[in-house]
């Protein structure tokens, strides 16, 4: 069996594996792509007034520095995309993970079983998150166990049921095992 | 290369120690990549695309480095 996370367990079943927003990584890859402007700005201008610079050895130096650049600009995209790809939330019929990627050394997997739940809340906030309908989801845990929270995933209302949906059915099924009313 | 002169060994050096940091980050974001990525054939991909882009733009740059310094 393919496991979406070690923890998984024979028979659990997936019910969302959800990431951040598209729109929130459209965001990401806009900042990176005004640092890309820039370096295309700076051939255009400099190529334009200060066409020395391109000339000589002063032109092998700013093709260095240009290169250079063109480096940086690269691995942040990759790693724009890496740390989407990796940052992800999984709601099984069991329990709820967080697999976060927090930075290139720091990977960190939180799991909420269902039955530890007590309350979920989903918030859309501001003009775009209303407008593409992503926003947070708290998810509040019994005990001394700090809240999960999913940040700029889509459709938070949705996610919240789901979780709110779930936590019924087990509840549910616990009182039945036991036999209470 | 030559570099004897202060100038082309700062520029040397500093070269070297953008390029090594940039492809530590490089080699440790496809390493998570493929530790933790949900499809092992989809992070072969991505890495092999990144790794033909860095590796294209990382050899012009030791070119240029070369011929600035020659």
């Amino acid at each position: 069996m393919h496991k979406l996370f070690p923890s998984q367990q024979e028979g659990e079943q997936i019910y969302l594996v959800v990431r951040e927003h598209w729109f929130h990584l459209f965001l990401k890859v806009l900042v990176w792509a005004f640092f890309a402007a820039v370096l295309i700005m700076f051939n255009r201008f400099f190529g334009a007034n200060l066409p020395a610079l391109f000339e000589g050895s002063w032109g092998q130096t700013t093709s260095l520095f240009t290169q250079v650049y063109t480096l940086f600009l690269v691995l942040s995209l990759f790693l724009i995309f890496v740390f989407y790809y990796l940052n992800v939330q999984i709601i099984t019929s069991l329990r709820v993970v967080d697999i976060s990627q927090e930075g290139l050394f720091s990977h960190v997997i939180s799991e909420l079983h269902i039955d530890k739940i007590e309350d979920a809340t989903s918030q859309v906030n501001g003009i775009f998150g209303s407008l593409f309908d992503y926003g947070d989801v708290f998810v509040q845990t019994a005990g001394t166990v700090d809240r999960f929270e999913f940040h700029s995933v889509p459709n938070p209302a949705g996610i919240e049921k789901i979780i709110l949906d779930l936590y019924e059915k087990n509840s549910n099924f616990a009182k039945e095992g036991t036999g209470a009313n | 290369m030559n570099t004897f002169s202060p100038a082309n060994l700062l520029i040397a050096g500093i070269y070297y120690v953008l390029v090594a940091f940039l492809t530590f980050f490089s080699v440790f974001g496809v390493y998570i990549l493929i530790r933790y990525g949900k499809s092992l054939p989809f992070a072969l991909i991505v890495s092999i695309v990144y790794a033909l882009f860095f590796l294209t733009i990382l050899n012009q740059s030791y070119q240029t480095l070369h011929s600035l310094l020659s």
